[in-house]
């Protein structure tokens, strides 16, 4: 890892005054198995605030870009131009709505129209569209909810070996001093303390997002129901 | 991972750098404060101590901790007649001023102070003083150690020439080992107010614990009208008890001054529970 190493060259040196919390002296103490659980907390916390980043922008943008497109699209006198025009966003709107079009056209392309198949299909089509467009959005949710549940977990696990390894060093030294514990509890803690660092996070940020998506899929949905209603009349209309 | 996804890993690695850079600079750590080290106190291991203890352990004999704040209290109002007790003449000029400033004038000190001892009250106080200043000054600590034992434990303390100093704790220690080795024997008759009578006895012990000699009554409590009747076969009982109880054993013999002659060895209904 390059990290620790940057973070290794920024620390100071090796205390001698007094005891400090540093986290890289925690780390460079540590056990390779609990240094192993401290790196990959840390990766997931990396990883954890990368999605969280770009998952926030992911989901503002489709929220901003399908309020415009709805409310262009509802303004529009020409349907046909509109769809020309602004079809192939990369919008989850543009996608519903271009299902939904293209289904209806290959519906009316036929001679003997029967209304009620057609309905069924548009609503089948705009459906499924809707379904693919969240799920393509809610791709990294899932690796949030992962790391929220199991970073506790790992922190857990590397604290109990180290203070495995904190009694250990009891025994080895015949000696109950609490000096001779206390490093190894306080680096053994800070893999929990890592552990929550990523969890806490990735919990909160689950939940928020989640909500964000639910409240994209629910607008969605709405934009193809309104579409229905539109394609149903002109079915009967037409 | 496109372009957006890239952005926020950048994003939270530099975060990440920037946090645990700051927490290893000490930017937003705070030091633990060791406390200081307690100051070292010198402790000497004393090896010089007596086998036995000889003073009284004031926590395990209430009786006396009740005697010893008596005397310690007097002891400061004590404090200033001590460095004067001879001349009088000095003494009872303060105790009438402080009490009674409006009799004595301040003019006639001799006046006062032939008139204080008969009449005034102050001096009656005054007098105990100098006694008890004196007690405390000259043998406080002997004083404790004949005293105390003979109004707790008659028995032992009533031995005629003791030279063998006893403490409290081992007098009583005494009795109750005696009582204990009668209680067997002792039957006491019951009837009306059977309870209230008290026998003392007077016995002689050899080393052995044997009696020596006539065991005898000494003396009778609680001897009411409706108990009367029971009161000479109490007494009988009580003779019966010891002598059914000789000899006695496990009595320290280093202490014999103490129980050889067992004074007034008390019977009552409180000995057969």
């Amino acid at each position: 890892m390059i990290l620790p190493l940057i973070l290794a060259a920024a620390a100071p040196p090796a205390a001698a005054g007094p005891i400090t919390l540093s986290p890289v002296e925690l780390f460079l103490q540590a056990d390779i198995v609990v240094k192993i659980v401290m790196i990959g907390l840390l990766l997931a916390s990396i990883w954890t605030w990368a999605i969280i980043i770009s998952f926030s922008a992911r989901i503002g943008r489709a929220r901003r870009g399908c309020e415009n497109f709805e409310r262009a699209f509802w303004q529009a006198q020409d349907m046909d131009a509109f769809v020309k025009e602004r079809g192939k966003e990369d919008l989850p709107s543009a996608q519903v709505l271009a299902a939904g079009i293209s289904e209806w056209r290959r519906s009316t392309a036929k001679r003997n129209l029967a209304a009620d198949g057609t309905r069924d299909r548009l609503a089948t089509a705009m459906g499924s569209a809707v379904a693919g467009a969240i799920d393509k959005i809610s791709d990294r949710l899932n690796i949030l909810a992962t790391i929220g549940s199991v970073a506790p977990f790992v922190g857990l696990f590397g604290t109990v070996w180290g203070i495995m390894r904190s009694f250990t060093s009891i025994a080895g030294e015949q000696s109950t001093s609490l000096a001779v514990v206390a490093p190894g509890i306080a680096e053994a803690l800070f893999a929990t303390a890592i552990g929550l660092f990523a969890a806490i996070p990735a919990v909160i940020a689950y939940n928020r997002l989640s909500h964000g998506v639910n409240r994209l899929e629910s607008r969605l949905q709405r934009f193809a129901d309104g579409l229905y209603t539109t394609f149903s009349r002109e079915l009967e209309g037409g | 991972m496109d372009r957006r996804e890239s952005l926020g890993v950048g994003i939270s690695t530099v975060g990440h750098v920037l946090l645990f850079g700051a927490l290893s600079l000490g930017l937003l750590q705070t030091s633990i404060k060791l406390p200081p080290p307690p100051a070292t106190i010198d402790v000497s291991l004393a090896d010089d101590i007596a086998l036995e203890s000889r003073t009284n352990n004031p926590t395990t004999t209430p009786p006396e901790v009740a005697q010893a704040p008596e005397i310690g209290q007097v002891e400061p109002d004590a404090a200033p007649p001590v460095p004067a007790p001879e001349p009088e003449v000095v003494e009872p000029p303060p105790s009438p001023k402080a009490i009674e400033p409006a009799k004595p004038k301040p003019k006639e000190t001799p006046k006062p102070q032939v008139k204080a001892p008969p009449k005034v009250q102050p001096m009656p106080r005054a007098t105990p003083r100098p006694q008890r200043a004196q007690r405390l000054g000259n043998d406080f600590l002997k004083g404790l150690d004949s005293d105390a034992p003979t109004p707790r434990n008659p028995a032992p303390a009533a031995a005629p020439g003791s030279d063998a100093p006893m403490s409290a704790i081992a007098a009583r220690a005494l009795n109750a080992e005696i009582n204990r080795q009668i209680k067997p024997y002792w039957r006491p008759p019951s009837g009306a107010d059977a309870d209230r009578l008290v026998t003392l006895l007077s016995v002689h012990l050899d080393r052995d614990g044997n009696v020596v000699g006539q065991v005898e009554v000494v003396g009778q409590q609680g001897v009411t009208p409706s108990n009367r009747a029971q009161a000479d076969l109490h007494a009988e009982r009580a003779v019966q008890a010891v002598q059914r109880a000789s000899p006695f054993r496990n009595l320290p013999p280093e202490y014999y001054d103490q129980w050889k002659w067992l004074k007034p060895l008390r019977f009552d209904a409180r000995l057969a529970q």
